[in-house]
């Protein structure tokens, strides 16, 4: 997986860890005596920013598991235990990252983040993501968005199919590259974005054509390879497929037989 | 189908008969009819799925069908019986004599 968008070296703010002895973050313990839960929680705070949505990502060792989009609050349930970096970014604000612990049956509370205005000009992207035959939005898909140096941004569709791409370098093209295992690969020109602006995007993905399914006892398709096969003959002796197949073309007749 | 194992042996092809018999049951087959083309026991019935010819009225047995097969095995044509036991060797001859 490659690297998301490089941070400035400050920007690593806290350092949070259960397993870090003395140095503990607040913690609370989550009542586990019903069932012994393997997973533990994350939830923090960002100083609001007024009409300013904030991104929280979560990644694990570069890979980008999780992201949501809040006004102050976050609360990510259900994570496997493991370390973990978070990262808190918004438009037109410098991106913090956190390095988190996260252990079963634990709610780890993290400091609230405040975020500063960014000097440079920046754009951003914003887009829909959806299926092209029925329109239906396509969630949790991953997109990547490379500059023309190769640097590669991340990011993963909301439920409703909503990507975004905040802080971007301005005046620069873009290729987006979506991939997903239902859908044909596909990549977008981005052209681009004027300083402070948001390009809107829609992104249709085609869905791959299924490959037929057979129908139940209706034999193999012609032009596939016939299956290999070895059995006994009613003296015992082994047949192979094998033992024809090379120098002749092979006749096979199924038969009910005397059942 | 012995009488016509001739006409495909002219055709430059061998034939092999699949069954979910067991092997003393295709014996008597083979004996009965006095059949001199391998008759294969599939009693396990692996090689009938494998080629998705199994009868979907009764499980334990093949539908009748037939393959035929270019010599590097991919399969030139198929026919795949309703009710008819009948293996239709006329037809099987004319796809032989395309191949």
């Amino acid at each position: 997986m490659k690297q998301m968008q490089a941070f400035l070296a400050f920007a690593l703010l806290l350092f949070v860890g259960l397993n870090c002895g003395t140095e503990n973050p607040i913690e609370e313990t989550v009542d586990t005596s019903a069932v012994e839960t393997l997973t533990g929680t994350l939830r923090g705070e960002v100083q609001s920013i007024d009409g300013v949505l904030v991104q929280v990502r979560l990644l694990r060792d570069g890979q980008l598991l999780a992201q949501t989009e809040i006004q102050a609050t976050y609360e990510l349930p259900s994570i496997e235990s493991g370390n973990y970096t978070l990262q808190i970014s918004a438009k037109g604000y410098e991106a913090k990252e956190v390095n988190v612990t996260v252990t079963p049956g634990q709610v780890v509370s993290l400091d609230k983040v405040a975020l500063e205005a960014l000097e440079t000009p920046v754009s951003h992207l914003r887009g829909v993501l959806t299926d092209k035959a029925t329109g239906e939005p396509l969630g949790e898909v991953n997109l990547q968005l490379t500059d023309k140096a190769g640097k590669v941004y991340e990011t993963l569709t909301t439920r409703t199919g909503v990507f975004t791409f905040e802080n971007l370098p301005v005046e620069q093209a873009f290729t987006l590259a979506i991939a997903h295992a239902d859908y044909e690969e596909t990549e977008v020109a981005v052209h681009p974005i004027p300083a402070a602006e948001t390009l809107e995007l829609r992104v249709q993905l085609t869905r791959l054509a299924e490959p037929n399914k057979l129908d139940p006892g209706r034999g193999l398709r012609t032009g596939s390879q016939a299956p290999a096969f070895e059995l006994p003959d009613g003296d015992g002796t082994l047949y192979a497929l094998a033992d024809s197949v090379g120098n002749k073309n092979v006749v096979l007749v199924f038969y009910r037989g005397g059942w | 189908m012995q009488k016509n194992y001739a006409k495909i042996r002219a055709a430059g092809a061998e034939l092999i008969a699949i069954s979910s018999d067991d092997e003393g049951d295709t014996k008597k087959t083979v004996q009965g009819s006095g059949l001199e083309f391998p008759v294969l026991a599939d009693k396990d019935r692996e090689v009938i799925e494998a080629y998705n010819v199994l009868d979907p009225g009764n499980d334990r047995i093949a539908r009748p069908a037939s393959y035929v097969l270019f010599k590097d095995g991919i399969i030139a044509w198929k026919s795949i019986d309703g009710l008819a036991a009948r293996v239709p060797t006329a037809q099987i001859l004319t796809e032989l004599g395309k191949l």
